[in-house]
């Protein structure tokens, strides 16, 4: 049997299909790219927005409380208030494995983040990986979120793998698998802040139950760096 | 055996011939049903079951490979072992040769020897010849031709030069490559079988990589491909596991790689082995052609060209270094060998190349 191409770490190959055409770490390079692309965008977005402290309990404009007797003054021009929905960019990875099959990468991927009250949120998030193939790996989580410039959270997270995968046939795993891998699980993010528009977190740690009757398995999850912003209030219809 | 082909051509006809809305409503409608039907099925462990084998067919099978001689074929490795120890190595001063085992590959006087004995099993022999200076290769071919379907080609292949005396690695190999001819040339198949000695397999799939660029419309059903087959330890402690793969610490298994292309022949293999009582079989099946960052372990010998075209191929293996200790030093010698799960693995190879070839009773 040949050994590993000791500087790459590929399979010695003399065949066109691979050699030089396509080298596998070009996917991680191309996840890499997009998400820091995003993630400036994210940041410029942010700061072009001025410098206002927008949070999602902004008081209202000047109104109502206005002392009598002295000229209500015009309502200040501030910033558009901010809705409940916040994007998000990622950079991380993730492994599933049980003794049936083995998922995951690294790469990065796409979130919407929704509050539900003061402390409730949901999240939904799709995200890209390679190493292993391509994968898609869909995840969503509901959770309490504290409210201020530290803002950690903790969340009860779904997900679910799909594409490319390794599976195994054996002792302990008669049948193919032939459905992707689903797991349940907690999700912490101890490492999140949020000011402004702009929402950052680092190292968000997932550990989740593989829902697999005949097989333990484990969904690990990482994220690095997480940077979302906040989007804009639709107007109402009223004006 | 599953290896038709025509209902999927006809799908895709199909598929090409909708419109593009129809196309499109479908595939919404396929996502729908797989992630709202499909998944609640997930948690119940669903999946995909060998083949059920029908009681006759395992007796005919289990005959032939009652044929196969353990004792037989370990005299083959001593053969090649002994022709390797005789034979001239390459002149490594001609590239660089900076992985010690290099100056010690040897491969003419294994060619011959595999040569001799296939064209002794009266066999259709020839040679497939690529002139490139010290990388000029000579892949060994030999046929048996089919009955009724003599363009469906089921194959077996092992690559044929070694590093050091190479008992494992790849003696092993061609020994069962001629001990399966040995057994199945004395009957007749529907499909061709075809016995391949792959060249230069060390130097980078040479060989391989050149037989399937030279041979591109071939109708290559099914394949197996030998490479270390020999090496066994029921030690605690004696089996690594490749990165990512969950595995057993005993190397008291045999390791059949496949791909998407071959699952449905390393679900039959897992059948037989279990019908027939052979050896323990771990399978590992990558996702598409495996060429992925990860997945560099399983590409490590002549069936990975195979992948890249898309030929349905499926690896046996000892794992290699990953539980042999002598991989590539002078002691990979035939004392380090296991007889009885050499005779193992080319039963269950006997048995899989029939189910394949369609063995007339």
């Amino acid at each position: 049997m040949s050994r590993l191409r000791r500087k790459s770490g590929e399979a010695p190959m003399d065949h066109p299909k691979h050699v030089g055409s396509r080298p596998p770490f070009i996917y991680v390079y191309q996840a890499i790219i997009i998400i820091a692309a995003a993630s400036m965008l994210s940041f410029v977005s942010a700061r072009s927005a001025s410098a206002w402290e927008g949070t999602l309990e902004m008081p209202p404009a000047a109104s109502s409380a206005a002392p009598t007797g002295r000229p209500i003054p015009p309502p200040l021009q501030g910033p558009p208030a901010l809705s409940e929905w916040r994007l998000y960019t990622t950079l991380g990875g993730a492994l599933y494995q049980s003794g049936a099959q083995t998922s995951g990468g690294i790469g990065g991927g796409l979130g919407v983040q929704r509050r539900l009250s003061r402390f409730g949120v949901l999240e939904a998030q799709l995200s890209a990986l390679t190493l292993l193939g391509r994968v898609l790996e869909a995840r969503v989580g509901v959770g309490i979120l504290r409210p201020g410039l530290w803002s950690p959270a903790i969340l009860v997270t779904g997900g679910m793998l799909l594409g490319d995968r390794l599976r195994f046939i054996g002792e302990h795993s008669p049948t193919l698998v032939t459905l992707p891998p689903l797991s349940l699980g907690l999700t912490v993010a101890p490492l999140r802040f949020s000011r402004g528009r702009v929402q950052a977190s680092l190292l968000e740690l997932g550990l989740g139950l593989g829902l697999e009757a005949a097989q333990p398995a484990s969904h690990l999850h990482v994220t690095v760096l997480r940077v979302g912003v906040a989007l804009p209030q639709a107007a109402s219809p009223s004006g | 055996m599953n290896i038709g082909h025509d209902s999927t051509d006809a799908a895709k006809t199909l598929q090409f011939q909708m419109p593009y809305m129809v196309a499109m409503q479908s595939i919404y409608r396929r996502m729908f049903v797989r992630i709202f039907l499909t998944l609640p099925l997930a948690a119940l462990g669903c999946g995909q079951p060998p083949p059920t084998i029908a009681p006759e067919r395992v007796a005919l099978l289990s005959a032939l490979a009652d044929q196969v001689s353990g004792d037989r074929a370990m005299g083959h490795v001593l053969s090649l072992v002994a022709e390797h120890q005789a034979d001239t190595p390459l002149d490594c001063s001609q590239w660089d040769a900076s992985y010690e085992p290099d100056c010690s590959l040897t491969r003419d006087r294994s060619r011959a020897w595999l040569v001799g004995r296939l064209s002794e099993l009266g066999l259709e022999v020839s040679t497939q010849e690529v002139e490139d200076g010290v990388f000029s290769t000579s892949n060994v071919v030999a046929d048996l031709p089919g009955t009724s379907r003599p363009d469906e080609i089921v194959w077996v292949g092992a690559h044929f030069d070694a590093f050091y005396a190479g008992a494992d690695d790849n003696s092993s190999g061609v020994a069962a490559l001629v001990e399966l001819a040995t057994v199945l040339s004395g009957h007749s198949f529907a499909r061709t079988l075809r016995f391949i000695g792959f060249d230069l397999e060390e130097f980078g799939l040479v060989g391989s990589s050149r037989y399937v660029l030279a041979e591109p419309d071939e109708n290559l059903l099914a394949g197996i491909v030998f490479d270390c087959i020999a090496y066994y330890d029921e030690t605690p402690g004696s089996q690594q596991a490749l990165p990512g793969l969950q595995m057993p610490d005993t190397g008291d298994f045999l390791g059949v790689v496949a791909n998407d292309d071959s699952t449905q022949l390393a679900l039959d293999v897992f059948a037989l082995s279990g019908a027939l009582q052979t050896v323990q079989v771990l399978e590992v099946v990558a996702p598409s052609d495996g060429a992925y960052a990860l997945t560099g372990n399983l590409l490590r010998s002549d069936h990975a060209p195979f992948w890249l075209e898309g030929d349905p191929t499926l690896f046996f293996t000892d794992t290699a270094n990953f539980r042999n200790p002598h991989y590539h030093t002078p002691q990979d010698v035939p004392d380090t060998l296991s007889t009885d799960f050499l005779e193992q693995v080319i039963r269950l190879s006997v048995a899989s190349l029939a189910w394949w070839a369609e063995v007339n009773p």
